[in-house]
């Protein structure tokens, strides 16, 4: 691969639309901060079948992590954030993602690009299995479809000279 | 009557009734294709990013439907997909200036919406 990849653990939903949280837990559990999906649901205001804005996911910097909520991010943000080692939360429309055959709002976490190749490595807390590559066609499309809106989690800076 | 009405009814009166209703249904496309200067796709576009920005990321827009008058709209459904499917409510897009037509209180309407909708036994 011709990025950066990051090793960022998988996690599934444990609730029905518990996309998001799940992916909050990943990018948590990157930088070694152990949450459950119930917990990081009671934070950010999670509102059962309709979610949470996406910007309450800014208030996971309760626990000591950078979060920088973007409403519109491209390509490049989400390459430049890998190679920084900052996990990417993404919200994508799952009608244009072709291992999906549900049209419904979603969240994935970005986990590796490999320009050369065209794919960009997706964490779905909706499969087992991870990474999953998802053409870098049909993640545009996927991503513009809501807007193209992201939420980078790194660590603190206050977390890392503390340690 | 300008000069350019008058011409141009000097022409309409030559041609036959048929030409005329030609000419007229023309004009009438001109006029509404004039009108939506934003697309179906653009409209839903819209609507998905402000519902998860402003409102839930498990919400996005639905089909786009004209709604043609002196303000023509895309009325865009707001699609609950978890849990109960359905419709919470309809976000307006100004066709011409792609504004949306929302206010501080329409997230918390959309909100109690999805809340009934989910709570309503007789949804699915």
């Amino acid at each position: 691969m011709s990025e950066r990849w990051l090793a960022v653990p998988h996690r599934t939903e444990e609730f029905v639309g518990g996309c998001l949280p799940a992916c909050c837990q990943m990018a948590l559990a990157f930088l070694g901060i152990i949450r459950t999906q119930r917990q990081i649901a009671a934070l950010i205001g999670h509102i059962e079948a309709a979610g949470t804005p996406a910007p309450n996911v800014a208030r996971l910097s309760d626990w000591s992590v950078d979060v920088h909520y973007s409403p519109w991010a491209d390509l490049n943000d989400l390459q430049q954030g890998l190679e920084r080692g900052i996990a990417v939360i993404a919200f994508v429309r799952t009608g244009e993602l072709p291992y999906w055959e549900e049209d419904v709002p979603h969240a994935v976490v970005v986990v590796g690009m490999d320009t050369t190749a065209g794919i960009v490595y997706v964490n779905d807390p909706a499969f087992e299995r991870a990474p999953i590559a998802v053409p870098v066609g049909d993640f545009t499309l996927a991503w513009d479809a809501l807007g193209n809106q992201c939420a980078m989690i790194g660590r603190s800076i206050v977390r890392e000279n503390t340690e | 009557m300008s000069v350019d009405q008058r011409q141009l009814s000097a022409v309409l009166e030559k041609l036959t009734p048929g030409e005329s209703q030609m000419v007229l249904q023309f004009a009438d496309f001109l006029a509404q294709r004039r009108a939506r200067i934003v697309d179906a796709h653009k409209a839903r576009r819209k609507v998905s990013a402000w519902l998860v920005q402003e409102v839930g990321n498990l919400l996005m827009g639905g089909e786009p439907r004209y709604v043609a008058g002196e303000r023509p709209v895309w009325r865009v459904p707001v699609v609950v997909s978890y849990g109960r499917r359905g419709e919470a409510a309809c976000v307006d897009v100004d066709a011409q200036s792609g504004t949306l037509l929302v206010n501080e209180q329409t997230p918390q309407e959309i909100i109690s919406n999805v809340r009934a909708l989910v709570g309503s036994p007789t949804s699915n």
